[in-house]
């Protein structure tokens, strides 16, 4: 019995502590964005720990854990605001696109590369994080996973639990609308400047 | 590949999400050419300025101590599940013995009993129930350096370094000294160690005798260095850090894990104020100068399992 004692395998909850710790980062911030930036992110990563952990078993090893998590996050958080709707746009408001992956690729491409970058450089954090709130929900969930996550397509697409073209579909009206965001606020900013010279 | 078919591989390129062949030949366009390169390396930096942006938020502290409270809570549970019909055999076991032996040599009892004051740890009390037992044996010495350390470091420590937010200093190593302390001043003994990390640093006389010490940093939660010494044994190796618990975030204990490539568990506990990281080749310990009066049960639970 002594040797059983002295020589036991990990614990499932030290296993998943292990494997859960480096990504709570990532699943805090994730939240927070999830969220809108309103309070609740705290709330929302304890519950979907615990949920996790309740679900470890159904991880397989091997798989992207980090992307497991992210699965185990956004389902909470559907169930969440289900009794408490989002403050940003909902999705009715910006409906699926009917165009190809190609049209949507070229609309994105639109406008000077310079003026784009020059938009998002000169943003600071804030507006940044701001710029992203405002973005409907399902929009703003693929953007964070994909570009703040690196997250793939596929992967993104199980999170979420829709299709593989739906991912990439909303990842680019997601950049869009980030980019048109971004430059509005550049302009806003431009003449609160020429107004304050005046 | 044209201009047109590389501008609209754009955004699956940088995403990685290209097969191989396609990618190479995204390259092989880039290459020669420069408005193309010029889109391709402007939306890259974008992408960058983005995540930067975005990915500066930490986990608060408070969150992280949770989870890790949760999971010690599971812990517990889980032990007394796993071991509940070895336990209560063991139980009945011991109990027996414990009163044969009361019986026969009830003024045998060991100079040191941490079990005596109140230890929440049922699995590592049961594992090493059977140590405690022999008689005339020291669980000091049966436990290795670690636990000597730990009762020596915990005993002054939450007096007189703790209570008053001060660095361990040789000061102290003296002070304790004079009470008996096993504990040794790097002044004397660890001229390397000091050099190595550039300031004092305490170790137990037991370091002195099997142990090499070097320095080393590591960096904490906001970018800064902070000193470590690292002692090295035959098997392992036991570095201690001087830092506020609550500078511990997941991101440096992650940098810890990362120097221990074994490291499998990475215990915090926020009451006690101590962080443990324990593997095959090192253990780690950061300790906060807030410690609680109870906090010694915890460590000695940890180093127990060491």
């Amino acid at each position: 019995v002594i040797l059983a004692l002295r020589v036991r395998p990990p614990k499932r909850s030290e296993t998943f502590e292990a494997e859960a710790t480096p990504h709570l980062d990532a699943l805090h911030r994730t939240a927070a964005r999830l969220l809108s930036g309103r309070d609740g992110a705290d709330d929302l990563v304890q519950e979907a720990l615990l949920k996790a952990y309740r679900f470890f078993h159904t991880w397989t090893p091997g798989t992207n854990f980090k992307a497991w998590l992210f699965r185990v996050l956004y389902t909470t958080f559907v169930s969440g605001t289900r009794a408490a709707p989002p403050k940003a746009v909902d999705l009715a408001a910006a409906p699926e696109p009917t165009a190809s992956v190609d049209e949507l690729l070229k609309e994105l491409d639109r406008g000077d590369a310079k003026e784009r970058e020059r938009a998002v450089f000169e943003a600071v954090d804030e507006r940044i994080k701001r710029a992203v709130d405002d973005l409907p929900e399902d929009l703003r969930t693929v953007f964070v996973l994909n570009t703040v996550e690196d997250l793939k397509y596929r992967e993104i697409a199980d999170v979420l639990d829709v299709p593989l073209g739906t991912v990439m579909s909303r990842l680019f009206r997601a950049r869009r609308r980030l980019q048109d965001r971004l430059a509005e606020f550049a302009r806003d900013e431009g003449v609160r400047c020429a107004g304050d010279a005046s | 590949v044209n201009c047109s078919d590389c501008r609209r591989s754009l955004h699956p390129y940088l995403d990685d999400e290209l097969e191989v062949r396609d990618h190479v030949a995204i390259l092989e366009h880039l290459d020669r050419c420069g408005p193309c390169r010029d889109v391709y390396g402007s939306e890259g930096r974008i992408r960058s300025r983005l995540k930067e942006s975005l990915a500066k938020d930490r986990c608060p502290v408070r969150v992280a101590v949770a989870f890790a409270k949760s999971m010690r809570g599971e812990r517990l549970r889980e032990s007394w599940l796993r071991f509940l019909p070895a336990a209560a055999a063991v139980a009945a076991t011991l109990v027996a013995a414990v009163a044969v032996r009361h019986a026969i040599v009830s003024d045998r009892q060991g100079p040191f009993d941490p079990w005596s004051i109140g230890v929440d740890a049922p699995p590592a009390r049961l594992r090493y129930a059977s140590r405690f037992s022999e008689p005339g044996r020291c669980p000091r010495t049966a436990h290795g350096p670690f636990v000597a350390w730990a009762e020596a470091r915990y005993d002054d420590l939450v007096r007189d370094v703790v209570a008053n937010e001060e660095p361990l200093t040789c000061a102290h190593l003296h002070a304790w000294r004079e009470r008996g302390r096993k504990m040794y001043c790097p002044d004397e003994f660890f001229p390397a160690a000091k050099e190595a990390v550039g300031r004092d640093v305490c170790l137990p006389k037991a370091f002195l005798e099997g142990g090499r010490v070097v320095g080393g940093e590591i960096l904490s939660f906001d970018g800064k260095p902070v000193p470590e010494v690292i002692v090295a044994f035959p098997d392992r190796e036991v570095v201690i850090y001087d830092m506020p618990v609550d500078a511990v975030k997941p991101g440096n204990l992650h940098e810890v894990v990362k120097k221990a490539p074994s490291a499998k568990t990475v215990h915090t506990c926020p009451e006690c104020d101590v962080v443990v990281v324990s593997c095959a080749e090192r253990v780690v310990v950061m300790v906060s100068r807030q410690l609680r009066d109870w906090s010694r049960h915890w460590i000695y639970e940890k180093a127990s399992s060491f």
